[in-house]
């Protein structure tokens, strides 16, 4: 199944972010498994997809961000919102 | 062209950098990159400019200058975007983020990475709520005497580490304001109660301003006043605070990078000392070519107050020092007609360092403009209403500052007012005459185009040159002038205001203050002459006169008063000597120039010696000398 162009998009960001390809990001990496995903390199994720899709992130959903997947999926669900 | 750019989306732009990378075609990377940023700002092209950036400074020039940041709370995100927009205008930033909440520890601690690290200026910021959270939360619990209790602690805080910083660091420092809550704990009661929340906080910031500028170097930010600009609710974020102790909304962290460079760019020196407007459709409405005189909008009350307003703004940085010229594809009458006589025109021709009106390039006039300025090509900021024309001037001259302009021309003003580049951290009386010497210089040269003899123009300048001798209120500046002068300076020798004082008082010297004056206005005080007398001559120990007077035939003015001065106190030989520098080259034919004779050279001084008994030195006629003796 090809990955969507919000997942695209979001796998880009990242990749942007941490310095790594876009390959190197799989749908289970996460702060977890790539290095230099620290808290700080997670707040400017979290500041960049604000900004990305105009959606507001809460304290709440950063707990739900716990790989590409979910934060695909929060993106989706605020999107709609 | 204007196709091309708006079609240009981040992955053509990103082919296009690796393209010029590929080719090391760094200017072209350079252009890319800034054009990505001015399409796409924010936190989400920054890693990726960011990293192109830091692979480009290496091969292309970018001025070094290192910050410090102290702080209370998370501002760990806006580092990237601080940095690019470093990059972008021609500035490598080095930015050090200190600890969460340890600003206290770092500037009192001598030995903190603020010493190792020496940063050319150092911001610290500090959110109320982290250092006097009841002034912010229990406001409305605190009794008067408490209030003032907690207003008196963070103001004696911030001074105490002011005072700090300045014992182990030299640089500048530049400090949040603190900023009140929006809704005021009182509501409306509180700007009707005393004290209320919103004065106290002011009061804080006017203390703090006051202690800073007892000192120099220190500023304060005005946070409030970006706060408010930006739009309280806007601005912060209330999230982003509980989740990470970072109280600033994402999409307005680059607002507060924005208000740093503000003082960056001064702070650094890279700065526009020029700005080279276009006319039409940006200094009025319209083309006045194809409008005519009276078609243009200039009406500051009517349609024309958009450009009216840019026009205002232009002038408030022609007062701020900035030097203003025009370029502009045109019928050189018609746009100087609008100039001259258009009531709406604020900025009269003699705002005006320099005129290109022609039908020549824009980058080419900019050039001509810059040379005949004798400024450097990266002292330029570009206006213009025309995107075609901005890419232009962009692609051949990426030194050049061009200013992007939104669609809507009333948003030109404040476009042009939020220009970092333009940002002063002081104003001389010199520098707020420096647009008007400039064009005063433009005048002179103009004259001299338009005399048929050399001295026709010396005589219609009417050059006035007053000869004083120093006292309390020239000392200052003729001690200035011996130590700045480097060109025309026949000894270079340098005094201070002491020397300088008691050599006024040693009755065998002689210390002269020279003013020149001409038509188009009063130089100030521009030369020094020092002489002492020995047996039988009279010595010429300094003869100096500033760039912005040479060339004018004012050294043979002062050449015939030492003459006459000698003469008249019973000497009839002077003597001098030159002393080569590498900058004093102007200087050098001076005494052949007046009829000395060389008696002695070695390669560090070459002796010159005139007998007024036999050989005269006149005044020019077309300068008028008022001395005393």
């Amino acid at each position: 199944m090809s990955p969507s162009p919000l997942e695209e998009k979001i796998r880009g960001i990242i990749s942007d972010l941490l310095n790594v390809t876009p390959d190197e990001i799989q749908p289970d990496s996460g702060p977890g498994s790539i290095e230099g995903w620290d808290s700080i390199r997670h707040l400017s994720l979290i500041v960049a997809l604000e900004e990305a899709f105009g959606v507001s992130i809460s304290p709440e959903d950063t707990v739900e961000m716990q790989n590409l997947n979910q934060i695909v999926a929060l993106i989706q669900k605020r999107i709609k919102l | 062209m204007i196709e091309q750019i708006q079609e240009l989306d981040e992955k053509t732009l990103r082919k296009k950098i690796e393209l010029a990378n590929s080719n090391q075609d760094w200017k072209e990377v350079y252009l890319l990159l800034c054009t990505y940023w001015r399409l796409f700002p924010g936190t989400l092209s920054s890693s990726y400019l960011l990293q192109q950036f830091l692979k480009l400074k290496d091969n292309y020039e970018f001025i070094p200058f290192k910050i410090g940041i102290v702080r209370s709370f998370t501002l760990e995100p806006i580092v990237p975007l601080l940095q690019v927009l470093g990059f972008v205008g021609g500035l490598h930033l080095s930015i050090t983020l200190g600890e969460f909440d340890n600003y206290s520890q770092e500037i009192i601690n001598p030995n903190s990475w603020l010493s190792l690290d020496k940063p050319d200026v150092t911001i610290l910021a500090i959110d109320v709520r982290d250092r006097a959270p009841a002034l912010w939360n229990n406001f409305t619990d605190l009794s008067v005497a408490e209030i003032n209790e907690h207003k008196n602690e963070l103001i004696r805080h911030v001074e105490e580490l002011i005072y700090t910083f300045r014992k182990h660091h030299q640089k500048p420092l530049l400090i949040h304001s603190f900023v009140p809550p929006q809704i005021p704990s009182k509501g409306i009661l509180d700007i009707l109660s005393h004290p209320s929340q919103k004065e106290i906080f002011t009061q804080i910031n006017q203390e703090i301003a006051a202690i800073a500028k007892k000192q120099k170097d220190i500023y304060l930010l005005d946070l409030q006043g970006l706060v408010a600009s930006r739009g309280s609710f806007q601005f912060e974020d209330l999230q982003k605070w509980v989740m990470a102790r970072l109280p600033i909304r994402s999409t307005e962290m680059l607002s507060l990078a924005k208000e740093w460079m503000k003082y960056i760019h001064p702070l650094s020196g890279r700065v526009c000392k020029c700005l080279v407007v276009d006319l039409d459709n940006t200094m009025w409405g319209g083309v006045i070519g194809e409008d005519g005189f009276n078609g243009i909008k200039l009406d500051a009350t009517d349609s024309g107050f958009a450009w009216s307003s840019l026009q205002r703004a232009v002038l408030d940085l022609y007062n701020r020092g900035i030097i203003l010229a025009v370029a502009s594809k045109n019928n050189h009458q018609d746009a100087m007609e609008v100039i001259d006589k258009h009531p709406g025109m604020l900025l009269r021709g003699d705002k005006f360092a320099a005129f290109r009106i022609n039908w020549n390039d824009k980058a080419t006039s900019l050039r001509e403009i810059a040379a005949e300025l004798n400024i450097g090509i990266n002292a330029l900021a570009f206006l213009d209403d025309n995107p075609i024309e901005r890419e232009w001037v962009r692609s051949q001259l990426p030194e050049v500052t061009v200013i992007e302009l939104p669609s809507d021309p009333l948003q030109y003003a404040s476009t042009l007012r939020s220009v970092p580049q333009f940002e002063r951290l002081t104003l001389t009386e010199e520098d707020a005459d420096r647009g008007r010497m400039y064009v005063e210089q433009r005048m002179r040269s103009e004259l001299q185009s338009a005399a048929s003899s050399l001295e026709d123009f010396y005589r219609s300048l009417e050059i006035q040159v007053q000869i004083n001798r120093v006292d309390e209120s020239s000392l200052a500046r003729v001690a200035q002038l011996t130590q700045k002068t480097n060109q025309f300076n026949l000894t270079t020798k340098r005094y201070t205001e002491q020397q300088i004082l008691t050599l006024s008082q040693d009755k065998n010297s002689q210390v002269w203050a020279i003013r020149a004056r001409d038509k188009f206005g009063d130089n100030g005080i521009v030369g020094v002459i020092i002489t002492k007398d020995q047996k039988d001559t009279v010595e010429i120990d300094t003869f100096l006169l500033s760039c912005r007077v040479i060339g004018r035939t004012i050294e043979t003015a002062l050449a015939a008063h030492i003459a006459q001065d000698a003469l008249r106190r019973g000497f009839s030989i002077v003597e001098g000597s030159f002393i080569p520098t590498s900058k004093n080259a102007p200087a050098s034919n001076f005494f052949a120039d007046h009829n000395f004779q060389q008696i002695a050279a070695t390669p560090e001084k070459i002796h010159w010696k005139i007998d007024l008994s036999q050989v005269k030195i006149e005044c020019p006629e077309w300068i008028n000398i008022i001395s005393e003796a």
